[in-house]
């Protein structure tokens, strides 16, 4: 199963597409350390930043595609370093760098999951040890979490072509909305039960692709 | 408030993903001890659950709006344990797919918002004998700590000035938690006219 629109590029091929998934795993984890606890130098990011260009035109993905997803850390990031520059005598090169290093990282971030299937990803975290019920967790997320959008979607727009709510009123219909959701959640996880359970599920497994 | 990559230093780092990780492990213990089968899959979607109702925005006065944390609300359905375990995996499942908070910081996040709302949260709701007045207490009190460790987090690294980062931080999310406390009480109120029984599921 995909979900084209969240990790798109993740069936394309590439030379880094075909490295194992426990490989890719281990480099961006030391790679992420690195860009976190590195000397803080202009020439040490401009070696990361031009290997990490070199990593991205190695794996076909369009490089826009990387730095838009990227631009999602950019309001947390101005909210906190706003204040930087009045408090601290170097506030503002210490904001270039915080910035620096977590785009970096999200770059990091965005490599992996573009050139990883899901599931190849569950598998390398299953052979570092992850515990099976995390991994049993996100491979439920993965799967499950459209659906659930989608219902909480389709009883939002029921509530609103009745009445149209404000304030309070529109807070109690929400919560219903979240009540009743985790009602049909529930339902759902009995149903998939009777369905891994005629498969042959008994709480260990989690092989199911 | 999902910290990203890069904005922690190494001592908060350590400090934080090692009493997260080791209260995560705990949990895993704790649940996976006599797991009855078919709670995974119910496990498993509730975390899906949790993930959506982080997505839906509640209003607030003049035009802004919130998400839920859902960890009060999902510790007193399921039980703090598995709650922990739920949260965790909706935040490692953030900062994978969308970027929302880094790799490193997973530990500051789950502390702030996992293990501060489901274990601080449950236990006084507990403490305040399962009332509806507990819930609202422990969402209030779990939204403004996991808010004043968010800016501790930050002001140890340097990154925001401490103490005003506390108090500002603090004070907008009293407002916050009260309206995922009214939420809570509301979500739970219509479980209770619907399913009855699903309040009743075993707590791990």
């Amino acid at each position: 199963m995909k979900h084209s629109f969240i990790d798109k590029y993740s069936y394309i091929e590439s030379p880094i597409h075909k490295l194992p998934a426990l490989f890719k795993i281990i480099f961006s984890f030391i790679f992420l350390i690195y860009v976190v606890l590195l000397k803080e130098a202009w020439w040490n990011y401009l070696i990361i930043f031009s290997l990490l260009l070199f990593f991205i035109f190695l794996s076909h993905i369009p490089p826009l595609f990387v730095f838009k997803r990227a631009g999602v850390i950019l309001p947390f990031v101005l909210l906190v370093t706003i204040f930087l520059p009045f408090f601290k005598e170097d506030g503002l090169k210490m904001a270039i760098i915080t910035f620096t290093k977590s785009f970096l990282s999200i770059i990091i971030l965005i490599l992996l999951i573009s050139t990883t299937k899901f599931s190849d990803l569950i598998s390398g975290l299953s052979k570092l040890r992850v515990p099976n019920i995390i991994l049993m967790m996100l491979s439920f997320i993965y799967r499950y979490f459209f659906v659930l959008i989608d219902e909480a979607e389709r009883m939002e727009r029921a509530a609103r072509l009745r009445s149209n709510q404000e304030g309070s009123k529109l807070l109690k219909t929400l919560s219903n909305i979240v009540g009743i959701l985790f009602i049909r959640s529930y339902e759902k996880s009995e149903r998939i039960y009777n369905a891994m359970f005629l498969r042959g599920f008994d709480g260990e497994k989690n092989e199911c692709n | 408030m999902h910290i990203p990559d890069g904005f922690l230093n190494t001592e908060t780092l350590i400090l934080t993903d090692v009493i997260s990780f080791a209260s995560l492990y705990l949990s895993v213990k704790k649940v996976n001890k006599n797991i009855k089968p078919e709670r995974i899959p119910l496990m498993g979607i509730s975390a899906a659950f949790v993930f959506v109702v982080q997505l839906l925005s509640f209003p607030v006065v003049g035009g802004t709006s919130v998400h839920l944390l859902g960890a009060v609300l999902i510790s007193i359905l399921l039980g703090p344990f598995s709650g922990l375990i739920i949260i965790a995996s909706s935040l490692i499942l953030q900062a994978i797919l969308f970027q929302h908070g880094g790799i490193l910081t997973l530990g500051a996040n789950i502390l702030n918002m996992g293990i501060i709302g489901c274990f601080l949260g449950f236990l006084i709701y507990k403490i305040l004998r399962n009332t509806p007045i507990g819930v609202f207490i422990a969402c209030i009190f779990s939204a403004v700590l996991a808010a004043i460790f968010c800016a501790i987090e930050l002001g140890l690294s340097g990154k925001v000035p401490l103490k005003l980062a506390v108090v500002s931080m603090g004070g907008t999310h009293i407002i916050i938690g009260g309206i995922e406390g009214i939420a809570t009480l509301f979500i739970l109120s219509i479980i209770k006219k619907v399913r009855p029984d699903l309040l009743e599921l075993e707590k791990i």
